[in-house]
């Protein structure tokens, strides 16, 4: 704890305040330059790499509590956290009064504080901090749903940040700094002198006094450091030198100079990195300067520095599939990279495979290898669904759709060339509860909802779905508003210089990211408990308008009771045949509906001026959104979890394997991102290798578009709840992120418990 | 006759089975089975129903039609070597269904195996053989004494049916169960390596005991003898003595 982050903070208000009138781009890097590279974590004797920041991801306590991030706190731009300022006002009270300033002056000035408070009326009722009301500073949202709005809505946005940046790190990687300022001359020869051109020039010369900062560090360190260490930080101190001066030339330069971008952008997505640096790896390989396992030890390494500078629900690298210049370079480093993933058994990086129908099968077996070790990753995706499913999803031609990645939790961007950050929630189960209420809360009874009318007089299930559909379009519509203002008011603020260089087309076109330089510009919405809403349905279509068992008002009775009194009933809902279990009728549902989604949200996106727009389905949002919705009629009971992202509903999956990923299979490839979780247990991969292996890939080829294999062994997991001392190794996929089984409360344990056990 | 009218008795259907067989397999397991081995682990499979009680398990009935609908499910992950296996109980004694079954089958390209304790006359076979892609037939021993005492009958028509199979050219894959206390034995095992080594099985299989019927006797009321689960190193020994390994 130092005093000196309360001198960083204040500089940095200062020099925002000095560059107030500027453009963004030069107030944005002055500030950052404030802040870096003083405010960066020091290396120490055992570092192998220099570059941290000094924070876990978007954990809430920052030492540094002002900055310019593209998301801390889930918030864009410029950011304090007030916390932090209270603790340090606890901590040092000689200077409380500055700080009481400091936190007096961004809880006006943070970016997101203006985005809510300027939103006119429209948009501002469908944000958070009105739903729900604001924390006791009056400036995020409280953190328990509070009265006015009652205690659920279909969708929402508090977020405003860029949840995720998946970079091209050989923007960077191919010119070097010296390159870089000559790209800059270049462009700015054909399109003119402008203020982003002047800041990428500053932000290149931050760069360079980072890599010169830590490389002081480094030769301190060397007359004092023991003779192993000596040996790494002499080779740090020079890298560190020559990259101020020259290209990378090795793995491990090439690593270093990403790492000095990362820390300083703030990105915590890695982007398709066996492209970016197989050829390093294999240059170093046929030159002698590493060999197989000296390359998996620098790999593990450079994961550790990854870990430390992402969070839980980020961290994604991405390797394998389809448009892979030097593909064979690729394809070793992958293996390479698995297996640092293997030996380290951790749950960051969030190693992540791409496959297609030719593609060297190695990948595939060595992806089985961890997956059979319980090592939760890779997560798998399809090429051969995706690329055209996110070409369509997306509006992008083929050669930027063979770049899709998934960012954080699983929504797709296209790697260097999009953003589309997934700022608001969408809750589909909340929906069909307004569809049968008329437009309100299931729990509350407050309109959420638009008037669809009195489910007494839907005479056929097309009027119910009718109604449900208008339900989400209206959200839709206004979602799409919701992120249009976010980015209108971003760019008037910040245009994410340091960042722009590692997009396509911003130097280019002399404009970054929030400036219209990057190449596509979409958004996201996180959809949540589709699952639910098909199985509810299906309950619906079949017992009361063709079995005429039950009319609707009889059923929305039932649960608006919670099944209190109708326990019969509810054990007849429950046995209606489920999503995961083959039933077209039931099965044939979905697709459909994840059509008018993401078609409706494009419509509404493009309407708006994005790129595109879409709805993802990725999220374990439906744990904590369960409580605020009602029963439905799959027979869920009022605060149960969902089923989360593209999966069964936990346990109702009781037909095998193949039922369960033939339903799965049955998805709409031009979504925003899709994840299937399914649990198998080791005995099974084990013994039955080749068989399994044949099973997924089958998966695939019938049109599965992605897997998250979390395997254990029999027992394992209720061992762990007895004993989690004992089993702390035990990693899972809860579906969007990853964690150490032992550390989850205990409703996502048994969630993931209830998953079928293959 | 018509493909609904015949019925079939099922206690269950495995979907992925991948140890009925090669490959990927829907396993099919008919009920009844006038063998009583005292080590087997799907009781349900020859109890009468009106015995079930209350427990879980339940005796369905199937028409052709509904079985294949319910096998094609599947059909994309059978590949080359995966298909149906008839199980049970003993399969066989259903034999008047798994012949227009077996045949709805083979039209949709569904590779058909018969998983069987052999204990049936033959005529049940010449039936079946022609739409029956492949045998899994058991050897529990050779002593005919040693048979009957474990499984309440006399193994004589077993073996006859098997030489007749492999006669006609049938693919057999053999398994044996290996139970110790019963033909755990250098001795039984060197017979049964002697009874094949006239023919060409396409494989030979050791299925080690294991426990996993416990819970259903208990289930059911009944008791059921416990013998002793043979460890990897056993199995080994035992492979050795076949000559399936070196």
């Amino acid at each position: 704890m130092s005093e000196k982050y309360i001198d960083l903070s204040i500089a940095f208000t200062n020099t925002y305040k000095k560059f107030i009138d500027t453009s963004p781009e030069i107030r944005e890097i002055m500030c950052l330059k404030s802040l870096y590279p003083f405010g960066l974590k020091d290396i120490n004797e055992e570092s192998i790499f220099a570059g941290s920041q000094h924070i876990d991801g978007t954990s809430s306590f920052n030492k540094l509590p002002v900055v310019f991030n593209p998301k801390k706190e889930s918030q864009i731009a410029y950011f304090a956290s007030i916390p932090t300022l209270r603790y340090y006002q606890k901590e040092y009270p000689h200077r409380a009064d500055e700080i009481e300033s400091l936190i007096n002056f961004w809880k006006k000035e943070s970016t997101f504080i203006k985005i809510r408070e300027e939103a006119p009326e429209e948009i501002r009722e469908y944000l958070f901090p009105y739903m729900m009301g604001l924390d006791d500073e009056g400036y995020m949202r409280k953190t328990k749903p509070g009265k006015p709005r009652g205690s659920g809505f279909i969708s929402g946005s508090f977020d405003t940040r860029i949840a995720g940046l998946m970079p091209d790190f050989k923007l960077i990687l191919d010119y070097g700094i010296e390159g870089l300022y000559s790209q800059v001359d270049k462009y700015e020869e054909i399109n003119g002198k402008n203020d982003f051109y002047k800041s990428v020039r500053l932000a290149l010369e931050l760069v360079t006094d980072t890599m010169e900062y830590y490389r002081r560090q480094a030769e301190n360190l060397i007359s004092t450091a023991d003779s192993k260490n000596k040996e790494r930080l002499i080779r740090l101190e020079k890298t560190l030198s020559d990259l101020q001066v020259r290209k990378p030339q090795t793995l491990y330069e090439a690593m270093q100079f990403v790492a000095i971008f990362i820390v300083l952008t703030g990105i915590d997505n890695f982007g398709r990195m066996d492209v970016y640096f197989g050829d390093y790896l294999v240059n170093d390989i046929e030159s002698g300067t590493l060999d197989d396992e000296k390359a998996v030890e620098l790999l593990m390494a450079f994961w550790n520095l990854l870990s430390e500078n992402s969070g839980a629900y980020d961290s994604r690298v991405v390797l394998g599939g389809k448009g892979r210049k030097n593909e064979e370079n690729a394809d070793r480093f992958a293996i390479i990279a698995m297996e640092a993933t293997r030996r380290l058994h951790q749950i960051k990086p969030v190693v992540t495979l791409r496959l297609y129908e030719g593609q060297n099968p190695e990948l595939f077996e060595k992806g089985i290898d961890l997956i059979s070790e319980g090592c939760i990753y890779p997560t798998i995706y399809n090429d051969d669904v995706c690329i055209k499913g996110y070409m369509e999803s997306m509006n992008v031609p083929y050669e930027d759709a063979l770049d899709y990645t998934p960012i954080g939790c699983g929504e797709m961007v296209i790697a260097g060339k999009s953003v589309g950050s997934p700022n608001s929630t969408f809750r589909m189960l909340k929906a069909l509860e307004a569809a049968l209420h008329n437009g309100r809360d299931g729990v509350s009874g407050a309109m959420v909802g638009v008037p669809t009318g009195e489910i007494s007089e839907f005479n056929t299930f097309e009027e119910l779905y009718d109604a449900f559909l208008k339900q989400l379009d209206a959200r839709l519509k206004i979602d799409a508003k919701v992120h249009a203002w976010n980015k209108k008011i971003t760019a008037r603020e910040a245009v994410f210089v340091l960042p722009s260089i590692l997009m396509h087309d911003c130097i280019e076109k002399g404009k970054g990211i929030f400036g219209d330089g990057v190449r596509y510009f979409g958004a996201n919405l996180e959809g949540f408990g589709l699952t639910n809403v098909i199985n509810s349905l299906a309950v619906i279509k079949k017992l009361v308008y063709e079995d005429k068992k039950y009319t609707l008002p009889q059923i929305v009775d039932i649960l608006d009771n919670d099944f209190k009194g109708f326990e019969k009933d509810q054990k007849l809902f429950k046995s209606i045949d489920k999503f995961g279990n083959n039933k077209p009728w039931v099965d044939d549902l979905k697709l459909p509906i994840e059509k008018f989604l993401n078609e409706r949200a494009n419509y509404y996106g493009k309407l708006n001026g994005f790129h595109y727009c879409t709805i993802a389905s990725v999220n374990p949002g439906g744990i904590n959104i369960g409580p605020a919705t009602a029963a439905s009629a799959d027979g869920r009971n009022k605060g149960e979890p969902f089923a989360l992202a593209n999966s069964p509903m936990p346990g109702t999956d009781v037909s095998g394997i193949t039922a369960m990923l033939l339903s799965a299979a049955k998805s709409y490839p031009a979504n925003g991102g899709y994840v299937t979780n399914m649990n198998i247990s080791r005995e099974t991969i084990v013994k039955n290798r080749e068989k399994t292996e044949g099973i997924f890939k089958t998966y695939f080829k019938i049109g599965g578009i992605q897997l998250n294999i979390n395997c254990f062994s029999r027992g394992d997991l209720e061992k762990a709840i007895k004993n989690p001392e004992k089993y702390r190794n035990i990693i899972v996929r809860v579906s969007g992120y990853s964690a150490r089984f032992v550390d989850l409360d205990r409703v996502t344990q048994i969630h993931i418990m209830e998953r079928t056990l293959y | 006759m018509s493909l609904t009218v015949r019925k079939a008795k099922v206690f269950d259907i495995q979907r992925a089975s991948m140890v009925d067989g090669p490959g990927v397999r829907t396993t099919v397991f008919f009920h009844g089975c006038d063998m009583r081995c005292q080590w087997c682990h799907n009781p349900e499979g020859f109890v009468s129903p009106d015995e079930y009680g209350f427990s879980e398990f339940k005796v369905k009935q199937y028409s052709v039609k509904e079985l294949v609908d319910i096998v094609s499910e599947d059909i994309v992950f059978y590949g080359d070597d995966g298909g149906v296996t008839c199980s049970g109980g003993e399969c066989m004694l259903q034999s008047d269904f798994l012949l227009p079954f077996l045949k709805e089958c083979k039209k949709l390209g569904i590779n058909t195996a018969i998983d069987t304790s052999g204990y049936v006359t033959f005529e049940n076979f010449m039936k079946i053989l022609p739409c029956t892609d492949l045998f899994l037939y058991d050897i529990k021993c050779i002593s005919s004494e040693l048979h009957e005492k474990f499984t309440g009958v006399n193994n004589v028509r077993i073996l006859s049916n098997l030489r007749a199979l492999f006669a006609l050219g049938a693919n057999v894959i053999i398994r044996i169960p290996l139970i110790p206390g019963f033909n755990a034995t250098k001795e039984e095992f060197l017979k049964i390596k002697d009874f094949l080594s006239e023919y060409n099985p396409k494989g030979v299989e050791i299925l080690p005991f294991h426990t996993l019927g416990y819970p259903k006797y208990e289930r059911l009321g009944m008791n059921c003898r416990k013998f002793i689960v043979p460890d990897n190193k056993m199995v080994n020994e035992y492979r050795k003595i076949l000559g399936l390994i070196q």
